[in-house]
């Protein structure tokens, strides 16, 4: 299997795919991601090109570049990112506490997981978009709010994950741990949570997205400051490329935050690849 | 003995100070408000210390949505709203404990004395409300100012509004709607309507103004509301605040191109679109009555989209 | 059958059911009607709601089915072959976190304001974790199930299908779990967007007149909906690992 996990290797990665070796030319790591972007700027561009919509509504590559060049040099758009992401990271952080947290609780007494169990299924489905207005009757405008918001839009996805995960802890893994003489805490907490962490990242990884998305939604339905508010703003000012450029910058925020996530995954669950790669294909 | 003097003078003038209002902390009030040009004169009264020489400390709070802005003073958050005045009677109308107690924008039946219109695009064929019969129509929100106003005239026009097509989008996509034939016509507001007219794609054409089909009672449409029973314990806070506010008003009565440059400003839109499109505001007065609500808590009812029995006088809350 | 019930569950509800009535009582504000004014409301308009989520519910069907067609087998295959990952995952990493608020008003230029751009937007989002986990799971996959296959000398596109999976059903189900609920989700948060009708646009209308009983009997709806989907889900889950819990119950006896 392929062995380049990041490091920097030199552009000729000796790739073994199916047991023989591949001695084409590949791209180095870094390079990768720049080339699906380029692919996915030139869509975009034939996209407006064909004029099916009109450039003011869909404007074109270099109407929206040049508006998101210059919302770089913006202070005003520095401290919405960092409002924005600092909102989403703390619920985010806020969320895998406590969604782990209680999966944990609910893997030792499983009473507690039936009893959470209806819950955590119907607030899944449930928009944090239609919680805003009573939430501001109850939290008022503020901090308090956003943090809600987040958390209500990724906790369940996490617990639920959790859940999933430890369930699903191989039986050899868990005898092998009542031979050490484990009890049931230390069984979960060595054993079944590592090897369920791989299960949870990817929960956390669909979670940081919808971090993402409830605070941009909060902001825009109650906001007052942030990446939201400001997409609201230029909407209403129909400054469209600046609202595109604005889109972009949420998708590379996502990007930024996906590639946090996994970092953290290989150090927390990382063994776990090399596990597979070791036994190697 | 020469120093003595002025040192006395100092002290005097340090402790006369001292005593005077303002001198100590300030009353904090919060103002939440929707982001259109009617909170310009709010924000300019703040920036100016207009509301500083009152004893006031004012924070702006500037919020996406209607509903949110009532929750925000019903909870407590801020303590004066600024939105539509149709989302205040909604609230009220559902034992909400808001009051009304100033007026920013009127609609009124002189000439140019309107907010809102409904337009058409030159290539839909459309040239008056009786050729909506049977089209598709644009409103960015349904049971509020813009259903209201198609029923008015589609109703003075003998057409049908049920049988009309609808379709909700917010209003930056109503142009798009409007090019692409996703909608025949729609009701839109400032800088919308001007954008649309300048447009060589759509050119639009007005078929109405105003949102009731009768305007000869003026009639509020963008309001400043209190939670009651904060408003009832301040109001000498109020009277403070319409006085701040009254300075940035007369300010711009002076100057309207001032006011025309901080909307430009503000909203970074096109100054082509902010020297052509309405930005009158209501300068002169901002205390409001029963009678200038009356006619659209009237025209809500008779249309059935709100059933309550609300009493305009429930609504207001009288300053001064 | 009793013994079936989640007895635990239906009992941690009732007691937070029961709080929200007797919080809402203690409160007494307009903005914060209790459970019973709320349900109220449910049965009274019962025939209304009924209409309106089933609408909702056929969209995010909708939405949710194509994605399940296209995303598993792409997810196997980025999964299994991954040079082509390297150069995908970056543009889903890239397209994943953008917020449906951000797509609808695209979707609504190409495709209007009716079912195919909310549709379209069910389907956008519904892809994700399916994509994701089934990427995930077949990396996941015990290498030496995959060397097996080759052993006995079956075809790439056969190990897919008979060997990854199978194995990576289980993650590929917690995958499908989320993926429903966020079709769910997302059918009603387009709708409160392009509100046309459903159970979205009936939030909406509540929340604007501010008729607060209404609006939560909706949510209540949504809520009672996305359980009734889950249970659904639930057993289509159990019959299909079937195998894979029962050799689990075996081994840990």
């Amino acid at each position: 299997m392929n062995v380049t996990l990041g490091t920097r290797r030199d552009a000729r990665a000796v790739a073994t795919v199916g047991g023989h070796e591949s001695r084409r030319f590949a791209l180095p790591a870094w390079a990768r991601p720049l080339v699906t972007l380029l692919g996915l700027l030139l869509l975009w561009q034939a996209v407006v090109l064909t004029g099916r919509i009109p450039q003011e509504y869909l404007p074109g590559v270099p109407a929206i570049a040049a508006a998101f060049v210059a919302q770089l040099g913006a202070r005003e758009f520095w401290a919405g990112e960092a409002l924005t992401m600092s909102r989403a990271i703390g619920g985010l952080l806020l969320a895998t506490l406590s969604g782990v947290g209680f999966a944990l609780l609910g893997a030792r007494h499983r009473v507690v997981q039936r009893a959470l169990a209806p819950l955590s299924q119907i607030m899944l489905s449930l928009p944090p978009a239609a919680l805003v207005p009573l939430s501001i009757f109850a939290l008022g405008l503020g901090a308090a709010l956003y943090t809600f918001i987040i958390w209500f839009a990724c906790v369940w996805t996490i617990y639920a994950s959790a859940v999933s995960a430890l369930e699903a802890s191989e039986p050899v893994q868990r005898h092998a741990a009542r031979s050490f003489g484990y009890g049931a805490w230390e069984c979960l907490w060595r054993v079944r949570l590592p090897a369920a962490w791989p299960e949870i990242f990817t929960g956390i990884r669909i979670a940081a997205a919808g971090s993402l998305m409830a605070a941009v939604a909060a902001e825009m339905l109650a906001g007052t400051d942030g990446l939201g508010f400001m997409l609201y703003d230029t909407a209403f000012s129909l400054r469209i490329p600046e609202m595109f450029a604005l889109l972009a910058v949420m998708g590379l925020n996502g990007v930024a935050l996906n590639g946090v996530v996994v970092r953290l995954r290989r150090r927390v669950a990382g063994w776990h690849d090399e596990l597979a790669k070791m036994a190697g294909a | 003995m020469k120093l003595m003097l002025p040192i006395r003078a100092l002290l005097a003038a340090a402790c006369l100070g001292l005593l005077s209002p303002g001198a100590f902390a300030q009353t904090a009030v919060k103002v939440a408000g929707l982001r259109t040009i009617a909170l310009l004169p709010v924000q300019h009264a703040a920036r100016q210390g207009y509301f500083k020489r009152e004893g006031l400390d004012v924070e702006i709070i500037a919020v996406g949505a209607g509903p949110a802005v009532i929750s925000a003073v019903t909870s407590g958050s801020a303590q004066i709203g600024y939105t539509a005045s149709v989302p205040v009677l909604f609230a009220r109308a559902q034992n909400q404990p808001v009051r009304i107690f100033d007026a920013f924008t009127y609609e009124t039946n002189q000439a140019d004395g309107q907010w809102t219109w409904l337009v058409a695009s030159e290539k839909s064929g459309i040239k008056s409300v009786k050729d909506l019969a049977g089209r598709t129509l644009a409103m960015n929100a349904t049971g509020a100012v813009c259903e209201l106003q198609f029923r008015e005239h589609m109703a003075k026009a003998g057409v049908s509004f049920d049988a009309a097509k609808k379709i909700v989008v917010p209003f930056p996509q109503m142009q798009a709607a409007l090019q692409l034939g996703n909608a025949d016509a729609a009701c839109v507001v400032e800088p919308f309507r001007t954008n649309m007219k300048v447009s060589p794609e759509i050119r639009a054409r007005t078929l109405a103004s105003g949102v009731l089909a009768d305007q000869s009672q003026r009639y509020t449409l963008d309001v400043l509301f209190v939670r009651e029973d904060w408003g009832r314990a301040n109001l000498d806070t109020l009277r403070r605040f319409n006085r701040g506010l009254m300075s940035a008003l007369d300010d711009f009565n002076r100057d309207k191109a001032a006011f025309r440059k901080m909307i430009t400003d503000e909203f970074k839109l096109n100054p082509t679109v902010v020297s052509l499109m309405k930005s009158d505001l209501e300068f002169t007065a901002l205390q409001t009555s029963a009678q200038e609500i009356k006619p659209l808590l009237d025209g809500l009812q008779r249309h059935g989209l709100l059933k309550a029995a609300l009493k305009p006088e429930d609504v207001i809350l009288k300053v001064q | 059958m009793l013994q079936r019930l989640n007895w635990p569950g239906l009992l941690f509800m009732a007691a937070l059911l029961l709080a929200w009535e007797l919080s809402a009582r203690a409160v007494a504000s307009p903005s914060y009607p209790g459970f019973a004014t709320v349900l109220q409301s449910l049965v009274g308009d019962a025939p209304v709601f009924f209409e309106q989520i089933g609408i909702t519910l056929a969209r995010a069907a909708a939405g949710f089915g194509l994605a399940l067609v296209t995303m598993l087998p792409l997810g196997i295959f980025i999964g299994r072959t991954p040079k082509v990952g390297q150069y995908l995952e970056p543009a889903i990493d890239l397209l994943r976190p953008l917020p449906p608020l951000a797509i609808v008003p695209v979707a609504m230029l190409f495709a209007g304001t009716g079912s195919a751009a909310k549709i379209s937007v069910i389907y956008y989002s519904a892809c994700f974790p399916l994509l994701l986990n089934a990427i995930d799971a077949t990396r996941a996959t015990h290498p030496l199930l995959v060397n097996v296959g080759r052993s006995i000398g079956l075809s790439r596109l056969e190990i897919m299908r008979s060997i990854d999976l199978p194995a990576a059903l289980p993650q590929i189900m917690s995958g499908v779990r989320l993926s429903v609920a966020l079709s769910l989700l997302i059918s009603v948060s387009a709708e409160m967007l392009l509100s046309t009708d459903g159970i979205g646009n009936y939030l909406m209308r509540a929340q604007e007149q501010f008729r607060i009983a209404a609006g939560l009997a909706g949510i209540t709806v949504v809520a009672l909906a996305s359980l009734a989907v889950n249970t659904v889900v639930r057993r289509v889950e159990q019959r299909l690992l079937a195998w894979h819990h029962a050799r689990q119950g075996l081994a840990s006896n």
